[in-house]
């Protein structure tokens, strides 16, 4: 596997929203104007938006440089709306370099990290013992698939249950249905025949 | 109108032009001009830092219209 960076954000229990803390990287050169403010801003993590937002207040606080248009989706229609570039340090220094965001006006947040951000990477959301664990790592490096992993479970178990039977056939020990045959001409060899058919039918 | 506005028209104006010629890349517009393209974002900035901030535009020019627009289904009004 290649080198990657990562965060974890782990929370006590469950969470409804997903929120960090970032800092912006600014390039004097593409925002001369540029003001600082504060060290890190609110971002929450919105995969129902396609691209990046900063708050439109905060952009004209920072005094950011305009560096062209976007076309924005409104309940009104297709609005045009500024686009500014920034760099964007995620937690546990995970820098992301020369992102468009485009401003609106947001509640309650300063930033908004789309699926232009989170597709670059991997991005998992678990919630195992309702604690809701956060991950994101960059760049995307390997495929998580919940259903293979099941399907690799459910092979490992039918094979558990095959090695089981082929342990009891061996014994030589009499079928437990009462039949009064060996278990290997009973319902041993139909067992193993069912599971053996199972095992095909599993694609891993 | 300030330089940001006027590169701006100018790319609405030759929008299907630019499209046609610069299929998929990001373009420099200064002083209502195509200047520099490419499809990497970092090379386009790269060039965009030599010029004065705020008298040009950067702008994809994105085909495929569906990617044209952005989306925001929760939170966010413009």
């Amino acid at each position: 596997m290649q080198n990657f960076t990562a965060f974890t954000k782990e929370e006590k229990g469950l969470i409804n929203v997903l929120r960090t803390q970032i800092s912006i990287i600014i390039d004097k050169k593409i925002n001369p104007n540029y003001t600082k403010i504060e060290d890190k801003y609110d971002a929450i993590w919105d995969t129902g938006a396609t691209n990046t937002v900063i708050s439109e207040k905060l952009a004209q606080e920072l005094n950011l440089t305009p560096i062209g248009k976007a076309n924005v989706s409104t309940a009104g229609g297709i609005i045009e709306v500024n686009k500014y570039i920034l760099g964007l340090k995620l937690p546990n220094n995970l820098h992301i370099k020369n992102v468009m965001v485009t401003a609106g006006k947001l509640n309650g947040t300063d930033f908004l990290i789309g699926m232009d951000i989170i597709t670059l990477g991997d991005f998992s959301v678990t919630n195992f013992n309702k604690k809701t664990i956060f991950s994101f790592r960059y760049p995307s490096c390997e495929k998580i698939d919940y259903v293979m992993q099941a399907r690799e479970l459910q092979h490992k178990n039918l094979e558990k249950q095959l090695k089981h039977l082929e342990q009891e056939i061996k014994k030589g020990g009499k079928c437990p249905c009462g039949s009064g045959k060996k278990f290997r001409y009973c319902h041993g060899k139909e067992q193993i025949k069912k599971i053996k058919e199972e095992l095909e039918k599993i694609e891993v | 109108m300030n330089d940001n506005d006027k590169n701006y028209k100018y790319f609405k104006k030759e929008e299907e032009n630019l499209k046609r010629e610069y299929s998929q890349e990001f373009v420099v517009i200064y002083e209502e001009n195509v200047v520099f393209h490419d499809k990497d974002l970092d090379k386009v900035i790269e060039y965009a830092r030599g010029l004065e901030a705020g008298k040009y535009i950067i702008q994809r020019c994105e085909t495929n219209e569906a990617n044209n627009v952005q989306t925001f289904h929760t939170r966010v009004t413009f």
